[in-house]
């Protein structure tokens, strides 16, 4: 394909595509829709301007990627290492635990017809080196899969696209941790990724996503998960901001008792996080759970936006959801928009948001016991996000994830 | 002899309204005393202004602790010098482990008494001796503090504190109410427990019932803002008997 240069827009300068194929079609399609704005219904709070503006290298390859923090060490049944978006096979395990398959994904492989937002297919068009999980079914894998990607301090201001497919069998069982982080410094970067998930029927996903970005770092990531019947994903958030970070995720229940529930942490500390989930529920009997906090400071941004959709078919469905915001500081915000879309009778859907300062009589309560002011506020600031993860019982690395993350409100 | 708490014409006003009008009362080291009086009549606003709970303006008089002028301290400051406010609505705080909150707690007040913090394990022992005494289970130690907790749960685990904090002057705001009948045994004998000739407690109720096991040197009614009686044990019975209702009517 040959696109007249000036009329292509800046992001997309280092585009290269083969001459046919997904990658094209997603190129095309992008250079005719651009990417998202902010009239756009999804987009009130995040605007892509100057993403669209900059010219924007293609990340270097690394010759000798930095060894990334693990989270997992030794308690890892493997280790996938990407870094700047490409997965680097010489930082990554190249044994596996039996029944589970890991191998380059093919354009072919990532195929839409439409995206679910227009920026997936610059991801589409541009990914390099994105792999292929999957996990055979009946496989029961109890120690997690640790995914890490990392991006290296860049010279000038450079772009990286990472894509993952992840399968998991019949009755299948994988716990994951993903990592996400960035070397200090340097020009800015911009980070897409994209996971497509299906889970077959009976299947079981549990999965940790920890995303520590710096501040010159603006991510779109998005995960889709398809749950079939009684299948089930249990996902928990962590993001601990960075400049900013617009993150998707839609959860398709699309067999009868189908369920998932999510907890995320979005802790907006001078930075600009938008979490959009969207939960679709296409059969009966399915069931969706969503505990959201966002805690806000220091000029720090934090969007919520939460659509459940039942379609007429999913009968019996129970879908909850709760927002709770935590604002710190008078020059930081938190937004939340829930959005119910119900076409059966029969269900059971609640939606919540609460936003507020510390609790004062929870303060003198403590305070009353010879607690500090300062010590009691830092409590309560760590319990806020402690509580969340009270109940992910089946959380991989859970103590490790509540000790980083107790460590980040304390910075 | 300095008394453990006095206070003269106390003077509250809470949101925009005079709710104390000229309390005073005295309570040496080593006694108890109950206060009794009708709903709405100011006894927890006595109790958190005591304890220092920001809101409560003291518009006129004071309370000396020890000699020492009590409003003007911070309420960790007070805790520290060892004032104790058993909550007639104890907080829930999700997230916090009771376990984790008692040791918070004690290790603050321990470090600014100049006392040597407990050790992991030592403290882990004491809270179960002193939760076993006082019917507070293994799980509830496990829980978010005072969350999902039962009224009468909640009360018991105000006592564990109060006992593992080891104050001076204890405030018992409503500890009774809530509680079935083997607990209300359960926690006046905790109280009971905490009698010392250093020590002194005011216990607000309603109830006659505690009193009867928890038996207080001095009665005071409050109504209309102030200490409108003073008895002995036997003035909790007649006020079961004939109610409020003659300190009401008198001017
Ligand atoms: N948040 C508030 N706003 C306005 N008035 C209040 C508030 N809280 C308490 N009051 C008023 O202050 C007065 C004293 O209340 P307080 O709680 O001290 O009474 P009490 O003697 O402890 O009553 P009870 O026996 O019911 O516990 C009451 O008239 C009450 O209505
Ligand atoms: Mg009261």
């Amino acid at each position: 394909m040959v696109i007249a240069a000036e009329a292509i827009p800046p992001y997309l300068r280092h585009a290269r595509t083969g001459p046919r194929g997904a990658r094209e079609a997603a190129l095309r399609r992008l250079h005719r829709t651009g990417l998202p704005h902010p009239k756009m219904e999804d987009w009130r709070y995040t605007n892509l301007a100057a993403i669209a503006q900059k010219d924007w290298r293609r990340a270097p390859a690394e010759r000798n990627p930095p060894s990334p923090p693990s989270l997992a060490g030794d308690d890892a049944c493997a280790r996938l290492v990407f870094v700047n978006g490409r997965h680097a096979a010489a930082a990554s395990s190249n044994h596996f635990p039996r029944g589970l398959h890991v191998s380059p994904l093919d354009e072919s492989q990532v195929a839409q017809d439409r995206p679910f937002e227009s920026w997936h297919d610059l991801n589409t068009a541009l990914f390099e080196n994105g792999l292929w999980i999957r996990l055979d079914a009946g496989t029961v894998i109890e120690k997690p899969l640790e995914i890490v990607f990392c991006s290296t301090h860049p010279a000038q201001p450079s772009a990286h696209h990472a894509r993952l497919l992840l399968e998991l069998g019949e009755k299948a069982r994988l716990n994951i941790v993903e990592n996400h982080a960035s070397e200090p410094g340097g020009a800015a970067r911009l980070v897409t990724g994209i996971t497509q998930t299906r889970l077959a029927a009976g299947a079981r996903l549990c999965k940790a996503g920890m995303f520590r970005q710096e501040t010159a770092d603006q991510a779109l990531l998005h995960e889709s998960v398809a749950i079939a019947e009684a299948a089930s994903c249990d996902y928990t958030l962590l993001n601990f901001g960075g400049g900013m970070l617009r993150q998707s995720l839609e959860m398709v229940h699309a067999g009868k008792a189908a369920s998932s529930s999510l907890r995320a942490f979005n802790l907006a500390d001078a930075a600009h996080i938008d979490l959009l989930t969207l939960v679709r529920h296409e059969a009966r009997e399915t069931r969706s759970g969503q505990d959201i906090r966002a805690l806000a400071r220091n000029r720090g941004r934090a969007v919520f936006q939460g659509r459940i959709h039942v379609a007429r078919d999913a009968q019996k469905t129970k879908a909850r959801q709760m927002h709770r915001g935590l604002l710190l500081s008078a020059g930081a915000e938190i937004d939340a928009r829930p959005g119910l879309e119900i076409y059966a009778d029969d269900v059971q859907c609640s939606h919540g948001s609460t936003c507020g300062d510390l609790d004062e009589e929870a303060l003198f309560y403590m305070q009353s016991r010879g607690i500090r002011r300062d010590a009691a506020e830092a409590l309560l600031v760590s319990a806020f996000a402690a509580d969340l993860l009270e109940e992910a019982q089946d959380l991989p690395l859970r103590a490790r994830l509540c000790a980083l993350l107790a460590e980040r409100l304390c910075a | 002899m300095t008394p453990l708490l006095d206070i003269t014409n106390l003077h509250v006003r809470y949101q925009g309204k005079d709710i104390l009008k000229g309390l005073s009362l005295t309570l040496n080291a080593g006694e108890v005393h109950a206060i009794m009086g009708p709903n709405g009549s100011g006894k927890s606003t006595l109790s958190l202004t005591l304890a220092g709970r920001e809101g409560y303006a003291v518009t006129q008089g004071g309370a000396r602790y020890r000699g020492k002028n009590l409003l003007d301290m911070e309420p960790e400051e007070r805790a520290a010098e060892g004032v104790f406010l058993g909550f007639q609505h104890p907080v829930d705080i999700p997230g916090v482990s009771t376990m984790n909150f008692l040791k918070t707690s004690v290790n603050a007040v321990r470090r600014a008494r100049g006392e040597a913090e407990h050790d992991a394990v030592g403290f882990l022992k004491l809270v179960r001796e002193k939760a076993a005494a006082l019917g507070v289970g293994e799980d509830m130690l496990k829980r978010s503090l005072n969350r999902d907790f039962s009224g009468g749960e909640k009360k018991r685990c105000e006592i564990l504190q109060m006992a593992l904090l080891e104050p001076r002057l204890c405030l018992l705001d409503e500890t009774d109410s809530g509680l079935d009948i083997d607990a209300l045994k359960t926690v006046a004998g905790g109280i009971n427990a905490l009698r010392a000739p250093h020590r002194g407690m005011l216990l607000i109720t309603h109830y006659q019932r505690l009193l009867g096991h928890v038996r207080p040197d001095k009665i005071h009614v409050l109504a209309r803002g102030r200490i409108v009686e003073t008895g002995g044990p036997e003035l909790a019975e007649e006020l079961e008997a004939s109610g409020y209702a003659r300190f009401l009517k008198a001017a």
